[in-house]
């Protein structure tokens, strides 16, 4: 199955690769280290290239393409931090049981823990950086802030392990096909609410607020809000920040309480959406709420139930919670997921992924990797692996659907294109014994009409 | 022979370098100081080994100041993270171009030369740093150390404020130029920016172990130590308590400045929660632990120390990374991994090394140096 | 895609301003009573020892482990741990604890947890700082530190960095309502557990032979050495009260705070924001770490809600978490030992 969805990809980018002929590939990058050609070891029976220019990262000896990822394994959040992380894993060591990238280079990944601290992510960034052809996976967005400069000085493409619409202004951090961004999950929420959901969720009565992360990743949030609020007129009140290392909410539920906010979104992390949402119970109030994709966990019901996930799930219900962003859910019956399933119980054992993994940022992970394999898939039918020539092919990815229902992304040379897409999709918590990803999906994948006049760079 | 153990004159004994053998080591230890960045040219993690000794160098500037302020001084201070921090976003301000990021956020900057940022972050910090240091001279000991601990916390507020956003960018942090060096001669000697920090952080430091050295052994270094042991009789017999304590915060800060700049090269976008909370709260003890390690209230002790704490880890980490300990797994397993590992080691490694030598390396190279120099009469 | 929407539900209350401020003074005295149990930890190795114990946090961390061990029943094998309550993996003769109901299996839990890290803290205290008797103040205290990092990361590697939930009677929406004023259980137990064990402090200082032994310590060492106290013994205790409280505070931290949820950072660093509490009040003195950790939860509350606004506005946010240092440096300068410690007699 895979081999097959494969060679579909790149009849896609051997198209792409014949219209782009004649361009310059490497005119976005300065000085590029001397690039060497060798012949690919094993079998060219591919009608492959016959020569491949390299640089970092990859040995000709054995064929092995050597990638980075920077996860979080201890620090704030864990739990995050090792779905991705065996998400990605579980993809790569599926390409490479099917032989590598192209069939015949296969993939090695060197994982280092930068526990979500920005400077711990500098030292372990440096420590591998000099061995590794690109990052396939960098988690968070305050740490990836803290090496995309050195890498874009040395041409390193970083695959963010965030949904932040800021990566979409730089030249060598991407953005996730398989995913949208903060801001469009907040930006497209009001417009459903109002206009879509039956009954409306926002009338003109409404008093809105928003409570959200005082980082970057709040940020990111709060601007989509401002620009559906901007677009659809609704009546906002309210607005509060926390910090990351809060564990007492009630002065912003209260806060918004006082207020008379009646619908709260919400941009936090999941033990702090829980610890929220519980103050808001106790406190008698029950605003609907939008949450935003990184603040839902399917563990969560169990823990705002104190172990009993139907009492958490009522909990839930009783606001009511709409969780953005939801994705595509574990059971699609989509072409991405079947694979996506079955690579899981193939290689499931040996990567030692457990049940509490499988959530939507395991699906993240295993995207993320995606993402990247259809990159490295166009470098080398490009004919060039190099840290250069990787950055050069992610204009040829183009119009690529990854097979779990939503549009087809690509990117392009303006920070627009680099967006893979806007579209979203809102969910409700459910019970994860029937869906395993905690989201049930309500709205399918949409876009508010006034996505398209947002310009990341404006 | 004789020469070298006793001093016969006052000046002798004041003397920076006391005698030839210790000027020919000191030159070798600053040639192989220049040469290391060319010698791990061939080493086969260059990147890894560069960063290595970096944060020694700017932790030994930061270490530097803390060791006069507290070792000489007496005033335990665990705020020293928040001057790091002014000194990262001040020097970052002053030698990079003011610039605007493609969204739209405006940063200040002066595009001055590294060097001028030092000064800048330096001379900011020691100005903060003498307006905390009345708190210093109304409380004591612990209590003060625990009031510095304000500090940390009032320092993330302060950086990650957006009215400070052209400063420090808010909770975004803001982009700090690499150092260079403009200088013909240095062409083949600096080849990437690694290296160019590497010799800042150099520089850096070794002005700020001249410096140490001297305010050790000066007037005002006796009034520090004078003050640390019994405040109240170095009042009576004429030291000036209040100054001297205003001048340790000013001096101990403008050290943790001017490195702070520097480090904020190296994180080439510091943020503000680099430098506050919990984290911040871990770097301010690392500093105590560093001079605490080497010998506190010792200028070299300083700067064993912070090769200590920062290489150590570091080191355990590597070596384990390379797969020689069977039960250590490899990295990111989550479980007893090289980064947990070397923490643990760590760890233990301080409790055991102070129960065995509570006076920290330099009482362990003086206990050495002394049954070296009685041998073989080691009593 | 299943498109039934549940309708909107605006149940916002209207309370008025003193009954806000009644409100937001409950929730304040809850977050305050879990400060107040870790400052008591804190100014009770101070008393005895004059040593800021910088190992409390790990302490915490521990009990809370074993507390979430005994309530989901999970043997911890480190990397293979599970993360959730589902996957219990207590041995077959051990089934029956596991079936006792859940409130008072957490009580039980939260008490063995209580005595296996009272006994570590006596294990610490015997092996490691037992030797440092005399040594330099701040050589000490880097001990604890140096222990906190070693203990803390082995807890990581024995339960595995994963996020937990912990199964617990006291989840956040569980409450009491009074008039218009809601008050979540885990805030009323935490409240309870803090009192009982200062009532239990209290009259083990006034009344038990150790108690007496342990003031006249604190008051004078040498003078105690020469009373035939044996002042090793006092040390001991001091650190296994502190274990014992360090595991009450972890136990009812997760549920209160974190929702249930158990991650290692959080729980690491709670101790640390008990720090301006423990001053405030005083380094010695217990009742002054009430008052302290108290005073300093609702101040916290408070400022967030009434303060936030006016920084907000200034583009300074998150006021409220220097709130309580200020306080504390406030208090500092007009009391340089806190509000109720003992002010330092110097000599020359």
């Amino acid at each position: 199955m895979r081999s097959r969805r494969i060679l579909a990809i790149l009849a896609v980018l051997a198209m792409v690769v014949a219209a782009c002929n004649g361009a310059d590939p490497t005119t976005t990058t300065s000085e590029p280290p001397p690039p060497t050609t060798t012949q690919p070891p094993g079998p060219t029976t591919t009608g492959m290239m016959d020569e491949l220019v390299y640089d970092v990262g990859f040995d000709p000896d054995t064929g092995t393409i050597k990638l980075g990822a920077l996860a979080a394994l201890t620090g704030p959040i864990p739990g995050i931090g090792a779905s991705l992380l065996n998400g990605h894993r579980v993809y790569w060591e599926s390409v490479n049981a099917d032989g590598g990238v192209a069939g015949m280079y296969p993939v090695e990944v060197v994982v280092r823990d930068n526990a979500y601290n920005p400077e711990t992510n500098v030292v372990v960034y440096n420590e591998i950086k000099d061995e590794v052809l690109a990052f396939s996976s960098a988690i968070g967005t305050p740490t990836t802030a803290s090496i995309y400069e050195d890498a874009a000085g040395e041409n390193i493409l970083v695959a963010a392990g965030s949904l932040a619409s800021q990566w979409a202004l730089t030249d060598n951090v991407l953005l996730n096909l398989g995913a949208n961004t903060y801001f469009a999950q907040f930006a497209n929420a009001p417009y459903w609410a109002m206009n879509v959901a039956d009954p409306a969720i926002i009338t003109d009565e409404s008093v809105v607020g928003i409570i959200y992360q005082g980082d970057d990743y709040g940020q990111d949030c709060k601007n989509g809000y401002d620009f559906g609020q901007a677009n659809t007129g609704f009546n906002h009140q309210y607005e509060a920040t926390y910090a990351a290392t809060d564990t007492e909410f009630s002065a912003q539920i209260g806060g918004a309480q006082a207020a008379g906010v009646s619908v709260l979104f919400i941009c936090a992390l999941p033990t702090a959406l829980a610890t929220m949402l519980g103050t808001a119970a106790a406190l008698e109030y029950s605003p609907t709420v939008f949450g935003s994709s990184p603040s839902y966990n399917p563990v969560l019901p169990s823990a705002l139930g104190g172990g009993d996930e139907a009492a958490g799930l009522a909990v839930f219900a009783s606001f009511p919670y709409y969780g953005l962003g939801a994705g595509p859910e574990f059971e699609d019956d989509t072409p991405g997921m079947a694979e996506l399933r079955a690579d899981l119980e193939a290689h499931r054992d040996a990567i030692g992924v457990t049940d509490e993994m499988i959530n939507a940022f395991y699906y993240f992970g295993y995207t993320q990797a995606q993402t990247f394999h259809i990159l490295l898939e166009a470098a080398v039918a490009n004919g060039d692996i190099s840290r250069a020539g990787l950055l050069a092919a992610i204009n040829l990815v183009q119009d690529v659907d990854l097979g779990y229902g939503g549009a087809a992304g690509g990117y392009g040379a303006t920070p627009l294109e680099r967006i893979p897409t806007n579209e979203d999709n809102i969910g409700v918590p459910v019970s994860v014994t029937e869906n395993v990803f905690g989201l049930m999906d309500i709205t399918g994948f949409f876009e508010a009409p006034y996505m398209a006049d947002w310009d990341p760079a404006g | 022979m004789a020469e070298r153990l006793l001093r016969t004159t006052y000046k002798r004994d004041m003397a920076l370098i006391p005698n030839r053998v210790q000027w020919f080591w000191l030159i070798v230890l600053l040639a192989w100081l220049f040469y290391y960045p060319i010698f791990i040219r061939g080493l086969p993690s260059p990147g890894f080994w560069l960063t290595i000794a970096i944060l020694v160098l700017i932790a030994a500037t930061g270490a530097l100041g803390l060791n006069l302020l507290s070792g000489f001084a007496g005033q335990i201070s665990l705020g020293h993270v928040f001057f790091l921090g002014v000194g990262a976003f001040v020097g970052g301000t002053v030698n990079t171009e003011a610039f605007t990021t493609l969204s739209g956020v405006d940063f200040w900057g002066l595009g001055m030369p590294w060097w001028v940022g030092v000064l800048a972050g330096g001379a900011v910090a020691a100005a903060l740093g003498v307006i905390v240091g009345p708190a210093a001279v109304r409380l004591r000991g612990l209590y003060l150390s625990l009031v510095t601990l304000a500090l940390v916390f009032l320092g993330e507020w302060l950086f990650t404020a957006e009215a400070l956003a052209p400063v420090t960018g808010a909770v975004r942090g803001r982009r700090v130029d690499p150092v260079s060096f403009d200088v013909p001669v240095l062409r083949d000697y600096v080849t990437k920016d690694g290296e160019a920090l590497y010799l800042a952080a150099l520089i850096l430091a070794l002005v700020a172990f001249l410096a140490g050295k001297n305010i050790a052994r000066s007037r005002v270094g006796r009034a520090f130590q004078a003050t640390r042991d019994r405040d109240i009789a170095a009042e009576v017999i004429g030291v000036n308590v209040t100054w001297a304590k205003l001048t340790a915060f000013g001096v101990s800060s403008f050290m943790a400045g001017a490195a702070g700049a520097l480090l904020g090269v190296f994180l080439g976008n510091p943020l503000g929660s680099n430098f506050g909370g919990a984290a911040g709260l871990l770097i301010s003890v690392e500093y105590i632990a560093m001079i605490v390690i080497g010998g506190i209230g010792t200028v070299v002790g300083a700067v064993f120390g912070a090769l200590f704490v920062v290489a150590l880890p570091e080191l355990i980490k590597f070596a384990s990374e390379q797969g020689w300990l069977p039960f250590i797994a490899e990295s990111g397993a989550g479980t007893l991994d090289p980064a947990a590992f070397s923490a643990i080691l760590f760890g233990l490694f301080i409790v055991v090394f102070l129960i065995l030598e509570p006076l920290g390396l330099f009482g362990l190279w003086f206990r050495l140096r002394n049954y070296w120099k009685g041998w073989p009469f080691s009593y | 895609m299943n498109a039934t929407i549940t309708p909107l539900i605006a149940q916002v209350t209207d309370l008025s301003v003193g009954e806000e401020i009644i409100q937001l003074t409950v929730q304040g005295l809850g977050l305050g009573a879990i400060y107040a149990l870790i400052a008591i930890g804190f100014v009770i190795v101070y008393k005895a020892t004059e040593v800021i114990n910088f190992a409390h946090g790990a302490l915490m961390l521990l009990g809370t482990y074993i507390v979430f061990s005994l309530m989901a029943g999970v043997v911890p094998k480190g990397a293979e741990t599970p993360a959730g309550q589902q996957s219990a993996n207590f041995p077959e003769w051990l089934q029956w604890w596991l079936d006792i109901p859940v409130a008072p299996r957490f009580a039980l839990s939260t008490l063995v947890a209580a005595v296996i890290v009272g006994l570590f803290g006596v294990l610490v205290e015997r092996s490691v700082l037992h030797k440092m008797v005399g040594q330099p103040v701040f050589a000490v205290v880097l001990i604890t530190l140096g222990l906190e990092l070693a203990v803390a990361t082995a807890v990581q590697v024995i339960w595995s960095p994963q996020q937990k939930v912990l199964p617990s009677p006291l989840p956040p929406a569980l409450k009491l309502q009074v008039g218009n004023i809601s008050i979540q259980w885990a805030n009323i137990w935490a409240v309870l557990a803090m009192g009982v064990c200062v009532l239990a402090f209290f009259a083990f200082f006034k009344y038990s032979r150790f108690g007496v032994a342990m003031r006249a310590t604190a008051h004078d060492q040498e003078a105690a050495m020469a009373m035939g106290i044996k002042t090793t013994t006092i040390f001991a205790i001091a650190w296994a009260i502190a274990g014992v409280l360090a595991a009450i505070a972890g136990a009812f931290y997760v549920p209160a705070r974190l929702a249930g949820f158990i991650t290692l950072t959080p729980v690491r660093f709670a101790a640390l924001s008990a720090f301006p509490a423990a001053i405030l009040g005083g380094l010695d003195s217990p009742g002054g770490a009430v008052v302290g950790g108290l005073g300093i939860g609702v101040a916290q509350v408070l400022s967030a809600r009434y303060l936030n606004p006016l920084f907000l506005g200034l583009e300074f946010p998150n006021f409220h978490l220097i709130f309580p240092y200020l306080l504390m440096i406030v208090v500092l300068l007009i009391r340089p030992y806190g509000l109720f410690g003992t002010p330092e007699v110097r000599r020359v």
